[in-house]
């Protein structure tokens, strides 16, 4: 496997998009091969970073989209 | 017994049903990746939170309609929404997001702060604002696809779907993002995730 192809099936791998086939054979690579589990730790420790990024909105966001909800809900018939 | 989370899909039927705590549920559930995946896109706080509020008025229209058929699929169905009512306004506005300042940015009102002491915090704050920053370095069709395969949990054929490209082509995105993002993190000496 080359770099470019070895990192994108990583990529599938880490993701959960390789058949059964290609998982048992990605997984070996990385339990035998330094350089192929070196660039999958670090392609999993990339998206970890990823994850920091995430923010909420401000709760005055939130509670809009529940008012237009509240006010545009359908009348229910007793 | 073990506590069992409620599925999207019963919050879903509930909210329907006309429980409005299903959709504050799901809201609250999946806020935080639709949110981000919007502002990585827009990079202004504030139209993020137009385009959030204006992605949710249009969930609870599509559910109350009976035109949702994404079963199991809720959360990348919402950011797919979300994407392209970002597209939309751009193509309105007839031009790309621009960097704008951040520092209206309220970071510590967002930041999932636990135990953490003082110095954890502001060490976390800074990282967050970075790590954002990083990701909106990245060219947007390297940004997209960051977004939608590891906030939304899209898989590589419906990013490709959704971006028109073929999957070799989304893929090779992801790669290059990768890239971007080691050099970019090497370039600035930031340390990987503890």
């Amino acid at each position: 496997m080359n770099k470019t192809s070895t990192t994108e099936k990583l990529i599938l791998y880490l993701f959960n998009e390789t058949g059964m086939t290609d998982s048992v054979l990605i997984q070996k690579s990385i339990d035998t091969d330094l350089e192929v589990e070196t660039e999958f730790d670090t392609i999993k420790r990339a998206f970890r970073y990823v994850d920091k990024a995430l923010m909420n909105p401000s709760p005055k966001c939130l509670s809009n989209i529940l008012e237009y909800s509240a006010r545009t809900a359908p009348k229910v018939n007793a | 017994m073990g506590y069992t989370e409620v599925s999207d899909n019963e919050l879903i039927t509930r909210f329907i049903s006309g429980d409005e705590s299903g959709l504050e549920k799901l809201i609250l559930r999946h806020q935080r990746k639709v949110f981000t995946s919007i502002l990585l896109l827009v990079k202004d706080k504030e139209l993020a939170e137009d385009v959030f509020q204006e992605t949710f008025i249009k969930v609870i229209n599509t559910l109350r309609s009976g035109n949702y058929h994404e079963e199991g699929k809720f959360l990348p169905w919402v950011v797919r929404i979300g994407h392209n009512l970002v597209i939309d306004h751009f193509r309105k506005q007839k031009r790309m997001p621009m960097v704008r300042d951040t520092e209206d940015f309220s970071i510590m009102d967002s930041l999932k702060l636990t135990d953490e002491n003082i110095e954890d915090k502001l060490i976390n704050t800074q990282i967050h604002q970075e790590v954002r920053l990083l990701i909106e370095h990245l060219p947007l069709d390297q940004r997209e696809v960051v977004i939608m395969r590891h906030y939304a949990n899209m898989s590589f054929k419906d990013i490709a779907e959704t971006t028109n490209v073929s999957i070799n082509t989304s893929l090779g995105r992801m790669r290059y993002a990768l890239i971007n993002l080691r050099k970019l993190i090497k370039d600035k000496q930031l340390v990987l995730v503890k």
